[in-house]
């Protein structure tokens, strides 16, 4: 859809302007080559000994309905870039986060924001675990992760 | 297959973005909606075009106004053909777009453009007419062999052949630095018929918030349930702003820049570069507005490039030769550039850098003659009959000002002159009451009409050396003539308020006194009053010792009937003691009360 398609390059350009002028730290730009798909790499700021240390590479996939719709947003796994251990990651780089659902998006998030939370969603967490079921999901699951229907019940993590 | 994995919800992240996940029962009922009228600005109602968003399929919400019926059924256009056919263009079976409709409403927001004599030019009353003539004689055979499928989809559904694509409000490129609170959450670009959420006081373009409700009915900032119909407004505070920002045309190759307000009238009715409907009644297409002039017919027929044999659209021609054109290049002569040979003339004439110029200045005597680059260079700084020049060309326009003045001032004098005769006939006609009345004083007003150079020629004789000098001359002194009467005006205006400022203290200040006496001269009165009052009742308790009145002692009364002599006395020491009283009364009564009894 050719108007849909100009909104969303027209609203990624602005973004990418404002992310070639700053990012908060932590956050550093990969690569974003186009307006389909671009990387990033996040940090955790604080001493979280789970994730000391570590850079994760998170890869961004948009729609051309982006940003009335949410982007997709995984972790990738590159030999010096592992997937944090989160109770919401699987180890197959999906996260599970109402953010970036259907339901949880707002058109006024942005990548910035999204990497935020992420980096946010690490700070808090002391758990060194993986979701329930991992395995079985890692191994089962040919779906994209918009289409994974999660099943958020937990609010205060 | 697994259905769904136990995963968690990040409430938490919300807070941490400072959002809020809270979900604020709107209280409807207050909510009553104010917002079903179209957008209208200083009495003008917005353009509706903007409201062609694509993505709408459902009957469009309460604060767009409601799609118009086709416009000649409402407002026919004047002069235009379609007069005489009455059913044409208002039953055209209008498919079921939204977008058209609208534009259709378009043409009662602005006064119909000038009636222009070449009869295939664009502009509404054409089309109606090509409208009208396919109307009533069905083409049935229409040839294929035109590209039909090509760009379909942005006009195949018009209905009304006068309607323009919309303005992409998105994708419009700012010519001054916009404020950060201008922009829209949203598509990041400032606000495009912005409208703000009644709950909770946010602000999104319509489109970018009719999308986003479309997905979910929250705002989107703090996910407020909202009722698109009902839940927003308008907001004018920001308008005002948004109509001073300065923005380039969208059309490619214009670079026309205008406040944002006066977009949809170049666009739509100026702008060159606008994509209108082919001139073809049968063609789906568009061209450029420019293109579509001259009676050149259907454009979308393909050619063969006459330089690389490629097939291509007659109207997409030119943008072949600039852009993709492999064919017979040259090299130019002058700077070795690679030029199509079609360009090769519009390149040395415009753009080559080494082909040689002349200044622009010439004319005043420059007689710089070398390759434009260096020209180009001489002429923004170094050229010494740039000021000349310039000087030369403000003259050049005074002088066609002047003309123009001189032109008018003629006719003037030649209707004056004429009117004249015809009064002097008339007079002398009707000799009566009208011969008492000069013949030219009607026509002396303060400007001396009488006196121009055709009447009195005495600019020939000594002062004045041209019609030119006199005319400048006259201007200059009844524009001083005007000065001199505005700063009269204005004294006269500071005497006349100075003049009421002071009568006006006066009578205030003689006001103020008398208001003062009058309050002093009731405050006597009451105290009068209430002496009288007292003396009277002491007299009536005096005199009619055994029939007290009311409220005086009713004890007195009973005792008194009893007839002893104990009561006698009592009732002199009440008189006694009330008369000594006597003296006190008067302040007691100022506090409202009846002088005490015992
Ligand atoms: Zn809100
Ligand atoms: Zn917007
Ligand atoms: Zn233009
Ligand atoms: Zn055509
Ligand atoms: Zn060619
Ligand atoms: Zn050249
Ligand atoms: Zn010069």
């Amino acid at each position: 859809m050719p108007p849909a398609a100009g909104f969303a390059t027209k609203r990624l350009g602005k973004e990418l302007q404002k992310i070639h002028n700053s990012l908060p730290p932590g956050i550093d730009l990969v690569s974003a080559e186009n307006f389909e798909e671009w990387f990033l790499d996040i940090r955790v700021l604080d001493s979280n000994p789970l994730y000391k240390d570590q850079t994760y590479r998170l890869k961004f996939k948009f729609s051309s309905s982006y940003p009335i719709e949410p982007p997709e947003v995984v972790f990738v796994k590159l030999p010096d870039r592992p997937i944090p251990i989160h109770p919401h990651i699987y180890s197959n780089g999906i996260i599970c986060l109402d953010l970036l659902g259907q339901q949880g998006w707002s058109p006024v998030q942005n990548v910035e924001s999204v990497c935020m939370s992420l980096q946010s969603m690490l700070t808090g967490n002391t758990k060194d675990e993986r979701p329930p079921g991992d395995e079985d999901f890692v191994r089962a699951n040919r779906l994209r992760p918009k289409d994974i229907d999660f099943f958020y019940h937990d609010n205060n993590v | 297959m697994l259905a769904g994995p136990r995963c968690r919800n990040f409430t938490s992240l919300y807070s941490y973005l400072g959002l809020s996940l809270r979900h604020i029962p709107p209280d409807i009922p207050a909510l009553v909606a104010q917002c079903a009228t179209p957008p209208v600005i200083n009495g003008r109602v917005l353009p509706t075009t903007v409201h062609t968003y694509s993505r709408r399929a459902h009957p469009p919400q309460a604060w767009f106004p409601p799609p118009s019926p086709p416009h000649n059924a409402t407002m026919p256009p004047p002069n235009t053909p379609e007069e005489g056919v009455p059913t044409a263009g208002a039953v055209v079976p209008a498919p079921a777009n939204t977008s058209a409709t609208y534009i259709l409403g378009r043409h009662h927001l602005y006064p119909e453009p000038p009636v222009s004599p070449p009869p295939r030019v664009p502009t509404a009353p054409p089309a109606a007419t090509t409208e009208s003539s396919r109307a009533t004689t069905p083409n049935p055979s229409r040839s294929s062999s035109r590209p039909r499928s090509a760009s379909r989809d942005s006009s195949a559904s018009c209905s009304n052949r006068s309607c323009l694509l919309p303005i992409n409000y998105q994708d419009l490129h700012y010519e001054t630095e916009v404020d950060k609170s201008l922009e829209c959450p949203i598509c990041r670009t400032p606000f495009h018929l912005p409208l703000t959420t009644k709950p909770c006081g946010h602000t999104f373009c319509a489109s970018c918030l009719d999308r986003a409700l479309e997905i979910q009915p929250l705002c989107p900032i703090d996910r407020t349930p909202l009722d698109a119909s009902r839940d927003v407004c308008h907001t004018r505070i920001v308008l005002d702003q948004l109509d001073r920002l300065r923005v380039r045309c969208p059309n490619r190759g214009c670079d026309y820049i205008c406040a944002r307000e006066l977009l949809p009238v170049h666009y739509e009715r100026y702008c060159e570069y606008t994509m209108v409907h082919c001139p073809d009644p049968d063609c789906d297409l568009r061209v450029a507005r420019a293109d579509a002039r001259g009676d050149r017919g259907c454009l979308h027929t393909f050619t063969t490039c006459q330089y690389c044999g490629k097939e291509v659209m007659v109207a997409g021609l030119e943008e072949h030769y600039d852009a993709d054109c492999g064919g017979h290049t040259a090299k130019c002569g002058h700077c070795n550039a690679i030029v199509v040979r079609h360009r090769m003339e519009k390149h040395t004439a415009k753009d080559c850098p080494r082909t040689m110029v002349a200044c622009k200045w010439r004319p005043f005597g420059c007689s710089e003659w070398a390759p434009r680059e260096v020209v180009e260079k001489h002429e923004q700084g170094l050229c010494v009959y740039q000021a000349i020049g310039r000087l030369a060309r403000d003259r050049m326009e005074d002088r066609m000002i002047i003309n123009e003045l001189k032109e008018r001032v003629s006719a003037m004098d030649e209707r004056l002159r004429k009117s004249e005769k015809k009064e002097k006939n008339r007079s002398r006609d009707g000799g009566g009451h009208f011969g008492g009345i000069p013949s030219a004083a009607p026509f002396m007003p303060d400007l001396d009409l009488n006196h121009s150079p055709r009447a009195a020629p005495s600019y020939n004789g000594g002062t004045w050396e041209s019609p030119e000098d006199y005319m400048l001359a006259q201007f200059e002194r009844i524009e001083s003539r005007m000065e001199d009467l505005r700063k009269m005006i204005m004294e006269l205006d500071g005497h006349h308020t100075m003049r009421l400022l002071n009568d006006t203290m006066r009578l205030n200040e003689q006001i103020a006194e008398l208001g003062s006496k009058v309050g002093v001269l009731g405050m006597h009165t009451t105290w009068l009053m209430n002496v009288q009052r007292q003396s009277r009742g002491q007299q009536r308790a005096g005199t009619t010792g055994g029939t007290p009145g009311p409220g005086i002692g009713v004890a007195g009364g009973v005792s008194g009937g009893g007839g002893s002599a104990g009561g006698r006395e009592e009732e002199a020491r009440r008189y006694f003691s009330s008369s000594n009283d006597v003296g006190l009364p008067l302040r007691r009564n100022s506090d409202g009360r009846n002088p005490p009894r015992l």
